[in-house]
């Protein structure tokens, strides 16, 4: 790999690109509008063909004149930047994979709680697993609660109004997202209320510290996203393990 | 480490007590209230087709009070949409702004089209005319044709997207006339208006409510329905037989329908259907016919099957003569 | 009449106003967060606009565009970091006014600034575009094929150092653009179509999961590279004399007019943006008070005019931007980029057919822009000393929030579907990935949006202008329009790189 010690690897990567897409084009065949038989039309060939091509001169032209600078040799990444940095694209690639089995919820909480976690811890170590063990589930386990919580407001809200049990407008989206935010807000904050002055005491080690915070916050933000989303506009959010 | 335990056991408490709740059997009745409901337009925004379902799903959603969103989904014609709904779950979320366009599409091999749809509600018709620019030269289809005759492949004949119903009408007229015309699709009935109107394409089909919206800078030269337009001011736009072409057989308008996916549960269909019907009858969507011109012919489910068995054989023919046909079945 | 109050009708209800309310503080707080750009904030945004009435979810919209770029000059004069390249030229006589304890009155003149560069640029908005709109009727398929070359080729050549990098982004803009269906054909043109046909890549890939994807992940995976930031820590500095006097204001009419003209002007301009623009109107309102003979203080020297010129040129920048963006379809920079993609997927195409049959909802367009530069405006001033305190916010906890955000804007823009929602949850991971790796080599982002949005529109008309033609490709050289475009084209490659040669003299 000397080639690559004076030239940087970006407009190789995109001559291979070019090529590929070159060749692709070339393989797909061209194809003409429909009912063309005056003829006239270029097909869906040519510029896709120029495009090629033209990505492959600009590339080259960069591959041959951009060379790397006396600036770009600190570069290199810092240990724990990059640890916290693959440990940021391994999360997001596993949340886009489970989000379809597990679903929306918990792969949204534990995201949010594994990033700020070690975002906080500023390293990915091995002394912090346990922690982050302990805090997924309570995050889990509250975000679970409260959501149940709140379906079982909406469930009933939506069900009485429909049947007539009860006045129709209790049963409108405004209302029961306005009441099910109220409630489970006010339940967070009472719990946030009881616990933060415990595990923000000086003899808390800061590990633990952070995992409450991140637990707190994975948490209101997951069942937010979950409300806006799922009750006032209506998009429909994998529902995974969580069934009700 | 007291409080440690009160905490866990709280959480504990709220978590069985939330999934406790939470047990309950869930009731599925269509709609459901925490769904929308998508209607497929496979044309692009501001023309003809997209303003009526539009207006129906504007319809709908006050007659019903269930939320109705329109998302446009272009490309070849109408099959890029046309697929869209094939290929989503047969739940009744979903259904498709149809029509001739579909069936022009499905008979040109584009999509499977009608024959992966179930029929819910026949619309309208809206009746297609030729035009030009009122500044241009020819006063008559006759004019127009035999100047193009004179000069084949000079003067383009635009339509408002190959695989559409305007599409199919364009080739047949232009097949009839010895392929004197350069017929060129356009993005949609709004990009073919403002092509014409700019100069860039000589002659245009359009929608009869197009023409309309347009009265002062468009010259009618005929209407391709066998009578005449509804609408006092193009009553006296002559139709095919009058401006001098009786035999030429080419898809006279478009027609509007909704049509689901096959598999949707009968409830579903019948909801929509009796939706649909709700909204088609309500006073503001009456007046927006008239307004435009538009020949209503509602039916719906079986009887709407049943109308579109005709619709169906009458453009079998067409595409035929056209060379347009190439379904596979 | 009738017209304008149906617009006005359009967005005089309650759920319009809280919207605009609330976009317009998420505009100031994304603006006044390093790292965080106008085009994000509006890509992130799109999801729930796309859930609002048009008119209302364009004034969303429109008010997190104001706002983000307003917010900007928070960070500039109080730290000496721009929010974002909008307020690059702020920073220069902000964080000296600072220094000299005119902290106060220096963001009170910012937001007096934005607000005068957003209600000037609005005017030549409402009395422009629907002039341009008339015009674009002599624009056929061949004219526009060649202006979205134009928009490309200016975007390649003014952002980023390298002008080949611009092209190179422009032209892989575009080839993301063509994946998908032919348009004309129906064949499909993706690699592994036996695979693809089937999935929602078929359709080519999604605009708002590749924006989100390239200006969103992207831009968290980037902040990853430094050690995170713990929250700034900022001196406590007195905040007072909000308000510039008038009397100050007025004196300045000449650096006023003169940053309104540039700002709108050069945001007018396809492709072009705020950052050419701020310093354009740094360089003028220099020179205007060097010749002012001692009445204005110098710029450079910590004075309220080297603020005025720059924030009152950026946000000119966002009606002037606008200009060709209702009238033509063509973006006068990435963030109306975005927005003329939020309006498409509202079923709106920009152009002629708009100003000609839905003026109403034009007019909204315009009253909603006028509302977000109040907002923006007296959000700012009530808020101005609770702005700084955004800083203060350490990204560890920010990081995860605007990964989390991005996700679930490319999720929820499927709606029902939850299938095409993973997809899109695909898309703007990869191009998350993709984003960072070039933003870290120095390729620039904004081209390849130009490209995406403008590469069908190209092919489309390339093709139904050669078609018109009857086959003839030199139909291009007979159009006075289409030669004037191309001589544009030729000239801003060829411009930049003259200016460099001279520059290394």
């Amino acid at each position: 790999m000397t080639l690559f010690r004076t030239r940087k690897p970006m407009p190789f990567v995109f001559m291979m690109v070019s090529l590929l897409y070159f060749i692709y084009v070339i393989s797909l065949g061209s194809s003409t509008m429909i009912g063309d038989e005056i003829g006239g039309d270029p097909g869906g060939r040519l510029l896709p063909l120029a495009l090629s091509i033209f990505m492959f001169i600009a590339s080259t032209v960069l591959f041959l004149t951009d060379r790397k600078g006396e600036a770009a040799k600190d570069e290199r990444l810092g240990s724990s930047e990059r640890r916290l940095f693959l440990l940021t694209v391994i999360v997001a690639i596993l949340y886009v994979v489970a989000m379809r089995p597990v679903g929306f919820l918990l792969t949204t909480a534990t995201l949010v709680f594994t990033l700020t976690f070690y975002y906080l811890q500023g390293n990915v170590e091995r002394k912090s697993l346990k922690p982050w063990v302990v805090g997924i589930l309570a995050t889990l386990a509250f975000l679970v609660a409260l959501y149940s919580i709140g379906r079982t407001i909406t469930r009933f809200l939506l069900l009485n109004a429909r049947q007539g049990r009860i006045p129709q407008w209790l049963g409108t989206t405004g209302f029961v997202v306005g009441i099910v935010l109220v409630v489970v807000l006010a339940i967070y904050l009472i719990v946030l209320k009881l616990t933060r002055a415990r595990f923000h005491a000086e003899q808390v080690s800061p590990a633990i510290r952070n995992a409450f915070d991140a637990c707190m916050l994975s948490v209101v933000t997951t069942e937010l996203i979950y409300l806006v989303f799922r009750q006032m506009f209506l998009v429909e959010l994998v529902r995974g393990l969580i069934t009700w | 480490m007291k409080r440690n335990r009160i905490i866990i056991s709280m959480l504990v408490v709220l978590l069985a007590a939330g999934m406790l709740f939470a047990g309950g059997a869930a009731e599925s009745v269509y709609p459901d209230p925490e769904k929308n409901i998508t209607i497929v337009v496979p044309h692009a925004a501001g023309g003809s087709t997209d303003l009526i379902f539009r207006t129906l799903a504007e319809e709908m959603k006050k007659v019903s009070g269930v939320n109705f969103l329109v998302t446009n989904i272009t490309g070849a014609g109408s099959a890029t949409g046309t697929n869209e709904v094939i290929n989503s779950p047969a739940d009744g979320y979903m259904f498709l702004g149809a029509g001739t366009h579909t069936t022009a599409a499905t008979m040109q091999g584009l999509t499977n089209g009608y024959k992966e749809l179930d029929y819910i509600a026949a619309l309208n018709w809206d009746p297609f005319i030729i035009a030009v620019r009122n500044d241009k030269p020819w006063k008559t289809l006759e004019d127009l044709v035999n100047d193009a005759k004179s000069r084949p492949g000079k003067i383009t004949l635009g339509n408002a997207g190959m695989g559409g119903a305007t599409g199919v009408a364009s080739v047949g007229l232009n097949l009839a006339m010895n392929k004197a015309f350069n017929v060129t699709p356009f993005n949609g009935g709004a990009d073919l208006i403002a092509s014409v109107l700019g100069g860039h394409c000589d002659v245009g089909i359009f929608s009869q409510s197009e023409v309309v919206a347009n009265s002062a800078s468009f010259r009618p030269l005929a209407i391709l329905t066998e009578g005449h337009s509804s609408l006092p001011s193009l009553a006296s736009v002559p139709n095919l037989a009058e401006a001098g072409y009786p035999t030429i057989t080419v898809p006279g308008g478009s027609f509007r329908s909704i049509m689901v996916k096959k598999g949707t549960p009968e409830t579903a269909k019948k909801w929509l259907a009796d939706t649909a019907e709700k909204a088609f009858n309500s006073a503001s969507f009456q007046k927006f016919m008239k307004d435009n011109g538009l020949i209503p012919v509602f039916s719906k489910l079986d009887a709407f099957a049943e109308y579109d068995k005709g619709i169906i054989a009458d453009y079998e023919v067409i595409l035929k003569e056209a060379n347009l046909y190439k379904m596979t079945n | 009449m009738d017209v304008f109050l149906q617009g006005f009708s359009q967005i005089a209800n309650v759920s319009t106003i809280i919207w605009m309310a609330i976009g317009s503080v998420v505009g100031i707080i994304l603006g006044a967060l390093p790292g965080l750009s106008a085009t994000m904030g509006i890509a992130l945004m799109m999801p729930i606009s796309f859930q609002l009435p048009t008119a209302t979810g364009i004034g969303l919209l429109l008010a997190v565009y104001c706002g983000a770029v307003s917010g900007a000059s928070i960070p500039a004069i109080l730290l000496g970091i721009p929010g974002n390249p909008n307020a690059i030229a702020t920073v220069e006589d902000g964080l000296l006014m600072t220094q000299k304890g005119k902290a106060g009155s220096a963001l009170g003149g910012a937001v007096v600034a934005s607000f005068i560069g957003g209600i000037g640029s609005l005017l030549a908005l409402v009395l422009f575009s629907p002039l341009i709109a008339r015009l674009t009727l002599a624009f056929g398929p061949a004219e526009k094929t060649t202006l979205a070359l134009v928009g490309l080729v200016i975007i390649a050549s003014v952002s980023g150092n390298n002008i080949w990098k611009g092209l190179l982004m422009g032209a892989f803009g575009m080839a993301l653009a063509f994946l998908g269906t032919d348009p004309f054909s129906n064949q499909l043109r993706i690699p592994f179509s036996k695979f693809l046909a089937t999935t929602p890549l078929s359709k080519g890939l999604d605009l708002t999961s590749t924006l989100i994807g390239l200006f969103g992940i992207s831009q968290v995976f980037f902040e990853l590279r430094k050690p995170l930031l713990v929250g700034q820590h900022i001196e406590p500095v007195k905040i007072e004399n909000i308000f510039p006097p008038l009397r100050k204001i007025l004196s300045m009419w000449k650096i006023i007019l003169s940053s309104l003209g540039i700002g709108t002007v050069v945001g007018a301009i396809p492709g072009t943006g705020a950052s050419i623009a701020v310093f354009m109107a740094h360089n003028s309102a220099k020179n205007i008070t060097m010749n002012s003979k001692g009445k204005l203080d110098q710029v450079g020297s910590g004075s309220l005019e080297g603020v005025f010129a720059p924030e009152v040129a950026n946000n000119a920048v966002t009606g002037g931007a606008l200009i060709p963006a209702l009238a033509l379809g063509i973006p006068g920079d990435a963030a109306t980029a975005v927005l003329i993609g939020a309006l498409m997927i509202k079923g709106v195409t920009p152009g002629f057919h708009l100003f000609a049959t839905n003026m109403s909802l034009v007019y909204a367009i315009f009253i909603t822009m006028l509302l977000a530069n109040i907002f923006m405006a007296s959000f700012q001033l009530f808020g101005v000393r609770l702005y700084p305190k955004i800083l203060s916010v350490p990204q560890q906890i920010l990081l995860p929030l605007i990964l989390i955000l991005s996700f679930i804007g490319a999720y929820a823009i499927a709606g029902q579907a939850t299938a095409v929602g993973i997809y899109n949850l695909g898309i703007a991971l990869v191009m998350g990935m993709i984003g960072y790796f070039l933003k870290r080599d120095g390729y620039p982002i904004a081209p390849i949006v130009l490209g995406l949005i403008l590469g069908g529109m190209f092919e489309e008309n390339f093709r139904r202008a050669v078609k018109l033609a009857g086959g003839d490709y030199l139909t291009f050289f007979t159009k006075p329009i289409c030669l004037l475009f191309m001589a544009l084209s030729i000239l801003s490659i060829v411009l930049p790189i003259i200016a460099k040669k001279r520059g290394k003299r």
